[in-house]
């Protein structure tokens, strides 16, 4: 049925294409594994892990929109290969974050 | 007469494939994958493949492992860099232990692997297989690897514009 199919789509592995930027410059793409099925606070973990960028300056953007933590990619109309969301970096400053205290 | 041959050949299926679901079961205790079990048997025709899969298996993945390597040097446009012994093992496993096809193998995953990166916007070889080999053949590790030197410049600046923590002692 179409519900098992859906189910099946989320949690397989997909190509998203982020734009990753901060204030100083233009785009730099990467591509990362993820599930549609994946809230933004894993998502977040997982760049963590992966990248070092601390949870609290990743600002992440789709569409128009700004995820929040306990929604899911697929939320927000991710559900493909080569579908595209940016990771804008805030600076530690802003972030009221010190090197010290992540 | 054929109505023995025929009994023979059924009681012959359901010994070997006990001994195989034996021989699995041992496998799937100590971690090893039945394809292996499988491989070693097709390989060695050894009586107790588990041991064989300790004390033999290295050498031989060893060998295809280096056979890869030196064919894919020569492979046009800076080759295809050094194979792992996982890298290996996965396709002699796939092969079914037939190492000539495990090295095929090797090389065709090597040569998709190297592609996809390009794809993705690594085309620069070098750093391409280094990133390979460092995360044993995996592509998506080798990625984050290659993509994690592309993001290094945000990581400078995250800190830089940071103003130093204020010194009450002073």
């Amino acid at each position: 049925t179409v519900q098992v199919t859906q189910e099946m789509d989320l949690k397989q592995d997909i190509r998203l294409w982020v734009g990753v930027e901060d204030a100083h410059m233009s785009t730099i793409p990467i591509y990362l594994k993820v599930q549609p099925c994946m809230t933004l606070a894993s998502l977040k973990d997982m760049v963590f892990l992966h990248y070092g960028f601390p949870p609290s300056i990743q600002q992440w953007v789709v569409s128009q929109r700004l995820p929040r933590d306990h929604e899911t990619l697929q939320y927000h109309g991710i559900q493909k290969d080569g579908d595209v969301a940016y990771l804008y970096l805030r600076s530690a400053k802003a972030a009221k974050l010190r090197k010290d205290t992540f | 007469s054929l109505e023995d041959a025929e009994h023979r050949r059924q009681a012959k299926l359901r010994e070997d494939g006990q001994k195989m679901v034996a021989m699995i079961r041992e496998a799937e205790a100590v971690g090893v994958a039945p394809e292996m079990v499988a491989a070693a048997l097709h390989y060695s025709g050894a009586e107790l493949p588990l041991a064989w899969l300790n004390s033999e298996l290295p050498c031989v993945l060893e060998g295809v492992a280096e056979l890869a390597t030196q064919r894919g040097e020569e492979e046009p446009g800076g080759g295809l860099g050094a194979v792992t012994q996982q890298e290996a093992q996965t396709a002699w496993m796939e092969s079914q232990g037939d190492v000539d096809e495990a090295v095929s193998r090797c090389l065709s995953a090597r040569r998709s692997k190297v592609r996809e990166l390009k794809v993705l916007g690594f085309a620069e070889r070098g750093p391409v297989l280094q990133a390979l080999y460092q995360n044993k053949g995996d592509v998506w590790q080798a990625l984050v690897q290659l993509q994690r030197l592309r993001l290094e410049p945000f990581h400078q600046r995250l800190w830089e514009t940071e103003e130093p923590p204020i010194d009450f002692q002073s």
